[in-house]
């Protein structure tokens, strides 16, 4: 069909109405006129001419009414003239207007915030080329345990070897100390190889990435510097690029500038030696991503490299064996974590504007039973069943879109407050905003819900009933259906119920959560996190005699009890595992070596966190100063300086789980174990359990081993004060400024603040859950009034007879109040099955209670019960209150 | 059926039209009176279908409109087939008579 023309009458039809209907007027005019004339020549009067005319066209003004139906276009007038109507009818009642309007921004506001997150955090495609190609190669366990870390040896394999693979990029952390210009800085980094760019395909900003060989011993040193970095401290100049700056109180000469790596963002990135790496067999430090193929499936990478893996089992069974590959899809290691989470608040919030919509609906229904004589009338003057519809459904879009308007202000709020009422470390989460996904899904929700709470009530309200509507007058005594309206009531019910207990299962698994003991007092502990330059404190032995001192000058400060510090604090991101033998007993086979995560900790650690001591003792200053450091992390590497001097025995402290796990049934003091490839250690005490991976997790065994022996260059200052813990911060800084005005603080907080940290995460579901829950409730809550209190409005007559006949107060009660009953017993029994196939997808985020608790279903349950009758208060007392008299007579 | 007169098939009444607007321009009674003639009185179009018909022709395409004067001195809408018209009458012209073929076979067969 041509376009041009139908554009041309579309035009015509839409802005020249008065002349297109003015000729048409014109043109049935003459078509009368003509036929008269014939008529009158075939010899008829003029009279009856005209008569026979008129007749024989079938009526003037249906003629025109069928050559309107047909104008192209006419689908959008027809819908300009519902909405003006529709806006017309909504601007009469304000009231109806308001609350459906709020109810529906509520639901669609809640809606599009929780989406906007979604969409940032989730949906958005990673800032890196083909991100679907991308993967992490790490090790599995031979029970299919995920095993993160790689070694340099298993990385080369895997990179020259595969046939699968593009290309494989290696990288470990390696933070650095930015010194020269102004304050000292901690920087986050990563240590790479020099593809690492090259495999995410990333295009830097400015300058370039590392180049071949740049990875290699002897290259020049060379940084990366991040877009914040580049931002916050060198003023976005692209003059950096060639310069020096001082990381480590190393020259680093700045190659590029990277654009924000979503996920996996750091301040710099330092080239790494790979071959001095690759040599390191058997240290698991390390992680590899790697680029697949085009057209390679996940299985065909995961066989190759697995292949690779069973050849390194077969050349160096001692280190390989048990050590498979596996993969992951990068996305997927970096947002797996936030997934479900998101995805429940996601479904929570669709409820909400499930009851939302219900609401609206019962509204609607309730305004089109008292709009019913105005229906009917149109109906008589001969809109069609259809033409009413869709004039209705009209006015509910408006409705919604109106709601839809307000939801997105209330979502434009809540997206700008999400991130700090979050606290908890979501990657992508300062991107969160309105974009066009969001406005489309939210456009898209503006119609859903239009339809959705609009379909029943004009169904309902169009029902072709004219001449009881108009005969019966305005006492429209059946019009909304009550079996209807109550499964409003229902639905409402069951909806709220599967929220609520879901919302109830995560407060009490966080409130569960916070009152689990970390094994530690965190009350009035300040921790600080250091780091040595390693120029000036260039080896072990420089660090020890450093921290030694730092610590006797913290401890040596007005309000401060004792100090200490560690290697790793718990609840923080701890600390490696390392390999453990037990003397006396039989080497485990390869594969299946014991690893313990390790803490290096200075003498007066448990005292400071209260740590109890369970059996023998803890480190004293008395303890050998050896040489170190004390553990070889590999068997190739060299031994310290001075260690083939006679040395005194070095001492460990064990965790109570360790003891149980390595020695069961003896007692472990006395006994010597070694770490890596360290001399035999011997353990001294035992201490009880740490929540050192977070209070939900189980305890874990432990090792301590005191710095004298092992020192670090990093390690977290632990000071307990006598009084307030913040008000000492400022003290405890310009005491390490005092000490060397260049040591940059990586991290100082309160340790009361970092359990509040490692809770966050949950803290936040938990409330997200609770605050649908209980906007669930509210609006459920207003429909049951609505919905029972309209019942009774229309039944005051039928009241009023049984009242007159004789009824007592207890047959009316039973009359209003047993059908609220019925019906929210109803909901709850469909909520109650609801909830109970629904709460198993929070199994994962559930502590310490099962999804299928019977208390958390009884009390909500209940609780529901109780708010509905509640809401049946106020119409019961009005129905009881029926005056017989003027019941009847109105 | 009450009215076979005016009971076309579906799609016919476009063909007739344009049979009817091949010889030239008419207005709607014209176009009537000549549907009747042609189809030797089985067909008389009514107003409720004809006008409609008309207007949704002149939308697509195929009939162009002006107004001129009738035999009786009045202003009237007169109707012509396009280029567009008169393709589409041997379009529809040719579809037919495949139809109105394939009828007869099928009603001729034992």
């Amino acid at each position: 069909m041509p376009v041009l023309p139908r554009l041309a009458s579309l035009w015509r039809n839409l802005t020249g109405r008065a002349r297109v209907e003015q000729e048409l007027d014109d043109e049935m005019r003459g078509y009368v006129e003509l036929l008269t004339t014939e008529k009158i020549r075939a010899g008829m009067s003029p009279a009856a001419a005209r008569r026979a005319a008129l007749a024989e066209t079938g009526g003037v003004e249906y003629v025109k009414e069928e050559v309107r139906a047909v104008r192209t276009g006419v689908r959008l007038e027809t819908f300009a003239q519902d909405l003006r109507f529709g806006l017309r009818g909504l601007r009469k009642h304000p009231g109806f207007t308001a609350v459906a309007v709020a109810t529906l921004a509520l639901g669609i506001g809640a809606n599009s915030a929780i989406f906007s997150l979604v969409n940032a955090v989730l949906l958005r495609p990673l800032p890196f080329r083909e991100p679907d190609r991308l993967i992490t190669v790490h090790e599995m366990g031979e029970a299919g345990t995920v095993q993160q870390a790689i070694s340099g040896h298993e990385y080369v394999a895997w990179r020259d070897g595969n046939t699968t693979l593009d290309d494989v990029a290696f990288w470990t952390y390696g933070g650095a100390i930015l010194t020269g210009s102004g304050d000292p800085e901690a920087l986050s980094g990563q240590v790479v190889s020099a593809n690492f760019f090259t495999v995410l395909g990333v295009t830097p900003l400015t300058g370039r990435g590392f180049a071949p060989g740049e990875d290699e011993a002897g290259a020049t040193s060379v940084v990366v510097l991040s877009e914040g970095l580049w931002r916050r401290r060198f003023a976005a100049d692209s003059a950096v690029i060639g310069t020096s700056i001082v990381l480590n109180d190393q020259a680093h000469q700045v190659v590029g500038v990277m654009p924000s790596l979503e996920g996996i963002e750091r301040d710099v990135w330092l080239p790494m030696d790979v071959r001095a790496e690759a040599g390191r067999v058997g240290r698991h430090n390390s992680f590899a991503i790697a680029r697949l193929r085009q057209g390679v499936t996940h299985d065909q990478a995961l066989a190759d490299l697995e292949a690779i893996s069973a050849r390194l089992t077969r050349e160096l069974p001692d280190f390989n064996t048990g050590h498979h590959a596996g993969i992951t899809p990068l996305r997927e290691n970096l947002l797996g974590d936030v997934k479900r989470p998101m995805y429940i608040a996601f479904g929570a919030v669709a409820f909400v504007l499930l009851i939302a919509c219900v609401n609206v609906a019962h509204l609607q229904l309730t305004r089109a039973a008292a709009r019913q004589r105005e229906i009917a009338l149109r109906g008589a003057l001969g809109a069609g069943r259809g033409r009413l519809v869709s004039q209705m459904l009209t006015e509910s879009c408006v409705v919604s879109a109106l709601g839809g308007v307000l939801g997105l202000m209330i979502a434009a709020l809540a997206v700008r407050a999400l991130p700090t009422l979050i606290a908890a470390d979501i990657p992508r989460l300062e991107s969160v905003s309105i974009d066009g996904r969001v406005l489309a899904v939210t456009l898209l929700l503006v119609v859903l819900t239009g339809l959705l709470s609009g379909v029943v009530p004009a169904l309902r309200g169009s029902r072709p009933r004219l001449q009881a509507a108009l005969a019966d007058g305005a006492r429209s005594s059946e019009s909304v259906s009550g079996r209807l309206a109550g499964l409003f009531v229902v639905s409402e019910i069951a909806l709220a119920l599967v929220l609520l207990v879901g919302a109830g299962l995560m407060m009490q698994s966080f409130v569960r959560v916070s009152h689990v003991s970390p094994g530690f007092n965190p009350e009035r502990v300040v921790a600080a996190a250091v780091a040595l330059p390693g120029s000036r404190y260039p080896n072990r032995a420089r660090q020890r005699q450093a921290w030694d001192e730092l610590i006797a000058r913290m401890g040596a400060l007005p309000g401060v009890r004792v100090a200490a510090a560690t290697s790793a604090l718990p609840l923080g991101n701890c600390c490696s595992n390392h390999m453990v033998v037990i003397e006396g007993k039989p080497a485990s086979p390869p594969g299946q070596e014991r690893y313990v995560p390790l803490k290096v900790v200075t003498s007066d650690y448990f005292r400071t966190m209260e740590i109890p001591l369970l059996r023998g003792r803890v480190f004293t200053p008395a303890d050998a100063r050896i040489a170190v450091p004390l553990i070889r992390y590999f068997e190739q590497q060299g031994y310290p300086q001075g260690f083939d001097l006679p040395q005194s025995a070095p001492v460990g402290v064990i965790s109570e789980t360790m003891a149980r796990e390595f020695w069961p049934g003896e007692d472990p003091v006395g006994r010597r174990f070694r770490v890596m490839f360290s001399p035999w250690i011997t353990v001294v005490g035992v201490v009880a359990d740490v929540r050192h991976a977070g209070l939900d997790r189980e305890f874990m065994s432990d090792m301590y081993l005191p710095f004298s022996q092992e020192p670090r260059e990093m390690m977290t200052l632990v000071v307990r004060t006598s009084g307030d813990p913040a008000a000492f911060v400022p003290a405890l800084r310009r005491e390490l400024r005092a000490f060397d005005r260049d040591l940059p603080i990586v991290r100082m907080s309160t340790m009361d603040d970092m359990v509040g940290t490692s809770v966050a995460g949950r803290r936040f579901n938990a409330l997200l859950l609770a605050l649908f829950g209980v906007v669930a409730l509210v609006l459920s809550l207003i429909g049951t009034y609505g919905v029972i209190s309209y019942g009774v409005a229309q039944r005051t007559q039928e009241i009023g007879i049984r009242a007159a006949l004789g009824a007592r107060a207890g047959d009316v009660l039973r009359l209003v109040l047993g059908r609220a009953l019925r019906l929210t017993l109803l909901g709850i029994a469909i909520g109650l099955t609801g909830a109970f196939l629904l709460t198993g997808v929070l199994t994962e985020l559930l502590f310490g209670v099962k999804p299928h608790d019977p208390v958390t279903f009884a009390t909500i349950a209940l609780l529901l019960m109780a708010v509905s009758l509640a809401a049946s208060y106020l119409p019961t007392r009005r129905a009881l209150r029926v005056d017989p008299i003027r019941a009847l007579r109105s | 059926m009450a009215d076979a007169r005016d009971n076309l098939l579906q799609g016919t009444l476009d063909l007739l039209i344009l049979k009817a607007l091949a010889l030239g321009e008419m207005h709607g009674l014209g176009i009537s009176r000549r549907i009747e003639q042609i189809t030797r009185g089985t067909f008389l179009p009514k107003p409720g279908s004809l006008f409609p018909a008309l207007h949704r022709m002149e939308e697509a395409g195929w009939l162009l409109a002006s107004w001129g004067e009738s035999e009786n001195n009045r202003r009237a809408k007169y109707y012509r087939l396009s280029k567009a018209g008169e393709r589409q009458l041997g379009v529809e012209t040719e579809q037919w008579q495949r139809i109105a073929l394939a009828m007869r076979h099928a009603l001729d067969a034992v």
